[in-house]
């Protein structure tokens, strides 16, 4: 079970640091993106080492989240480049 | 449990690249490339139905989005080859491991998705048809923004 919740540690760590040092809107989206699965990853594996199955349907609820999260992050991203003429932050 | 730490370890890779690649476009490839890993490990895991929503929501549809975005922003970026070597590579790694695994005769036993139906039908349909207003309600947001 530690190599499962390692895996998903370091997932999410790799997806934070992605949101935190880049300065581009896109890889800022597809750093949460990143964290979202790791997460998932967390509830899927543990739940599969404990015989249950409540782990697959939360990981039904995240990747809906992450969907609907990432169509309205990536519309607000066109309205921005539409405004600014650039991603880049800052 | 090898197959758990190669695809794990594929999957690591090909995210801190997917992090620290200047193009859009390269790290999207190494983002598909990240879920599909992740779904086999899942798979590997007894988790048959999540590893198939991951590879359909995430290295699909969320994919085709970002795509269609990197696309629209600047069309003029084009894939040179040197650059596909190493997703190649680590694919390649994937579809070998996943070969060899299925010959294996066990594998094939842990596919029954029956379990997880009934669950999500029964002690959890509020929350799927909670989802599906989330979802039409992030339609209508996306279509709202999105207009001019």
């Amino acid at each position: 079970m530690n190599e499962i919740l390692v895996v998903s540690s370091i997932l999410f760590g790799l997806g934070a640091f992605g949101v935190v040092l880049r300065r581009n809107l896109l890889f800022i989206l597809l750093g949460i993106e990143v964290m979202l699965n790791a997460a998932a990853f967390a509830f899927v594996g543990i739940a599969c080492k404990l015989g249950q199955v409540d782990g697959q349907v939360m990981f039904l609820l995240i990747a809906s989240v992450a969907a609907a999260e990432i169509g309205i992050g990536l519309a607000l991203l066109m309205a921005y480049d539409r405004i600014f003429k650039t991603i880049d932050l800052g | 449990m090898s197959l758990f730490y190669v695809a794990s370890t594929i999957a690591i890779v090909a995210t801190f690249m997917a992090m620290i690649s200047r193009h859009a476009v390269h790290a999207l490839l190494y983002f598909v490339l990240s879920a599909l890993a992740l779904s086999l490990v899942i798979y590997d895991l007894g988790a048959p139905f999540a590893a198939v929503l991951e590879v359909i929501i995430y290295a699909g549809a969320i994919m085709v989005l970002f795509v269609f975005v990197v696309m629209l922003l600047n069309p003029s970026r084009d894939l040179n080859r040197k650059s596909l070597l190493l997703p190649g590579l680590l694919g390649l790694g994937l579809v070998a491991e996943l070969c060899w695994k299925n010959l294996t005769p066990a594998f094939a036993k842990a596919s029954a998705g029956t379990p997880i139906m009934i669950a999500l039908f029964q002690e959890y349909g509020t929350l799927v048809e909670l989802v599906s207003f989330l979802l039409l309600a992030g339609l209508l947001a996306a279509y709202r923004i999105g207009k001019k």
